[in-house]
């Protein structure tokens, strides 16, 4: 019975010493969590210095940790420029595209074939990319009045206007002016320049 | 019946006796007469010797520059008239005589044989430095009669083109009638470096200064009725407005109409402004309201049309319309608004003014391998005539308030610039306004 005893008080001190070094490694687990944490809430600029929070988790940063999530938010940093860049790329794409000119004949405002072409490519743009609004400028070269080449680029805007409407885009989307004579894009008293001057312009509206 | 035939006859006879020998005080009295509607000009051959002093005391001191100034530009706002032909001091008999001249003893024969038809003369007074008195005659030389006689007082400047012009103005009414060329002004579109403002002046140039001033295209200038207003298409960055600038505040006022275009606004008399706006497909022409909405549409067409004008009476309208396919001018009578085509010739005809009496129709025809010229369109004769022959391209015929002047633009120089000739193709003469292309030409009538 004595030796009973002895065993039971000897298991009972060896599963308390047991249960004191649980403890003990738990809290050590533990206080790596809240280190954790300290970090998470204290932000870095992008250039790696120290923006604010408590401190407290920073203290507890290496510098090597510091320099490898410096390093990491400037990578972060540049891919984001770069998705940036490659949009305004593409949107200047789109714009370059959608200012393609159209020419006309004299006093004429019917769109010849490339003309057509060209406003179906404009179609096919505008309708992926569906933020974009049009405004459809009408010129005419210098010949002629002031108040029929007004008329006239009026015309001709017109019916880049409703090609493009039958083509399915939105009339909301475009807007048309017409500037007659008083913008030449070649100030030249010639065929030449007079063919040029002859145009529709496109631009992209701004917001 | 004899004796009835014989009483009329006697009753005409002291009917014309009298009307000869009462004297008169318009026109129709003086001998020297100039009738700028009939088929050929007069042409009057003037002289205008240098200004004299009132005073024999100031005769050896120098002619105040005033003075001076005034004796040049009334003689440069003379030549204006298309029949006035100055004689120079050279071709007259006896120079050095003529040089001392005295209104009191004119030798009119000296002037009959120098071919001198209109005498005019200049005496001055001055009493300080800031005032001279001036005394201007004109007299017809046949007769010996003073045809107009007038005083102004120079105290600067401006009195100097005012007493030029409203001495013109004077003789031009008594020599034929009509004196709008010289109360009148012009409002005219000039070209800048960046955009088109509008300017007025004179027809003779003068008294040129700024109306508009804005960040924009400011096209085809009209007057109202009164020319107290004056309206204007106006091309901005991002869209059009109609302009009416009121002469009395120097305000502006700005307003858009449905459509995107606003051309060429014209003054309905009795009716108010009308305009060509687009508000479907195609630039038609509308009435607007009192407070400048769109009205009743006046001509409506799958077509442009475009630049109304009206004469006085508002009777009747030329408008463009390229109806059949290419721009031509037409006329609607108000009363019926029956539509009559005037222009048949050419592919491009524009730019119509009809006189303010009605009967003449102006407008610029493309002439191929010349240019645009003006074509003046009699409505009584049914008949046609071109009036302007270039070089370059001759626009935006206007008529003057005397449905005798002719305004219009031309880039026979390089630039275009203002011009007038007449109804009768007289040779145009070119109006000073300054630097810059100007173009777009609207009277404005009775200014003083």
């Amino acid at each position: 019975m004595r030796t009973y005893v002895r065993m039971m008080v000897f298991g009972v001190f060896f599963f308390m010493i047991l249960v004191a070094l649980q403890g003990c490694a738990r809290k050590q687990v533990g206080s790596g969590s809240e280190s954790l944490a300290a970090d998470q809430a204290t932000g870095y600029q992008t250039d790696g210095s120290q923006m604010g929070g408590t401190g407290e988790g920073a203290q507890q940063m290496t510098p090597e940790e510091m320099e490898e999530f410096r390093l990491q938010e400037e990578k972060r940093r540049k891919a984001a420029e770069a998705e940036q860049a490659a949009k305004e790329k593409l949107r200047q794409e789109v714009v370059q595209n959608l200012n393609e000119r159209i020419h006309f004949a004299f006093d004429s405002y019917e769109l010849r074939s490339e003309a057509r072409q060209t406003l179906k490519d404009k179609a096919e743009i505008m309708d992926e990319n569906r933020e974009i609004d049009l405004v459809i400028e009408g010129h005419c070269d210098e010949r002629g009045t002031d108040e029929y080449n007004l008329a006239l680029g009026e015309r001709r805007a017109r019916a880049a206007y409703e090609f493009l409407v039958l083509l399915g885009i939105d009339p909301d989307r475009m807007n048309i002016i017409s500037y007659g004579e008083e913008r030449p894009l070649d100030p030249e008293s010639n065929e030449q320049a007079w063919a040029k001057n002859r145009r529709c312009e496109f631009r992209v509206a701004q917001e | 019946m004899p004796i009835s035939l014989r009483s009329v006859l006697i009753s005409i006879c002291l009917s014309l006796c009298l009307s000869l020998g009462l004297p008169g005080t318009g026109g129709a009295d003086t001998s020297l007469q100039v009738n700028i509607y009939g088929p050929g000009q007069s042409r009057i051959n003037a002289y205008l010797p240098a200004p004299r002093p009132v005073s024999a005391d100031q005769a050896q001191g120098a002619i105040p520059s005033r003075v001076e100034d005034l004796s040049r530009i009334l003689q440069e706002d003379l030549s204006f008239l298309p029949f006035m032909h100055f004689v120079s001091t050279e071709d007259i008999l006896g120079q050095d005589e003529v040089r001392r001249l005295s209104e009191d003893d004119i030798d009119f024969k000296r002037f009959q044989l120098s071919k001198v038809d209109l005498l005019l003369t200049m005496k001055w007074s001055s009493s300080d430095q800031g005032r001279e008195q001036v005394e201007l005659r004109a007299f017809d030389v046949y007769s010996g009669d003073m045809i107009i006689g007038r005083g102004y007082v120079l105290r600067n400047e401006d009195h100097v083109e005012q007493a030029s012009r409203r001495f013109c103005a004077g003789l031009m009414d008594k020599l034929t009638g009509r004196s709008g060329f010289y109360t009148s002004e012009l409002a005219f579109v000039r070209k800048t470096e960046k955009d088109k403002d509008i300017y007025a002046c004179t027809p003779q140039g003068r008294s040129l200064r700024p109306l508009v001033d804005l960040d924009g295209y400011c096209l085809s200038p009209a007057w109202s009725g009164d020319g107290r207003k004056l309206a204007m298409s106006f091309v901005g960055q991002e869209r059009h407005e109609l302009l009416v600038w009121d002469s009395e505040s120097e305000s502006i006022h700005r307003t858009t109409l449905p459509g995107n275009t606003i051309i060429s606004p014209a003054y309905w008399p009795g009716n108010g402004w009308v305009i060509s706006v687009a508000p479907r497909k195609s630039p038609d022409i509308f009435r607007l309201n009192d407070d400048l909405s769109l009205g009743d549409p006046l001509v409506e067409h799958w077509a442009i049309d475009i630049s109304p004008h009206f004469d006085a009476q508002g009777e009747s309208m030329v408008f463009v319309s390229s109806r059949f396919g290419n721009p031509h001018i037409f006329l609607r009578h108000m009363d019926s608004g029956e539509v009559e085509r005037i222009s048949f010739e050419g592919t491009y005809n524009t730019n119509p003014s009809i006189s303010p009496d009605g009967r003449f129709v102006a407008y610029s025809r493309l002439i191929k391998g010349q240019g645009h010229r003006i074509i003046v369109y009699d409505r009584q004769k049914n008949s046609e005539r071109q009036v302007t022959f270039g070089p370059g391209n001759d626009e935006d015929p206007s008529w003057g308030p005397d449905s005798y002047f002719l305004a219009f633009s031309s880039d026979r120089t390089g630039s275009y610039q203002l011009y007038v000739s007449t109804r009768h193709a007289d040779e145009a003469k070119k109006i000073p306004t300054g630097r810059g292309a100007a173009a777009s030409p609207a009277w404005r009538t009775n200014v003083d």
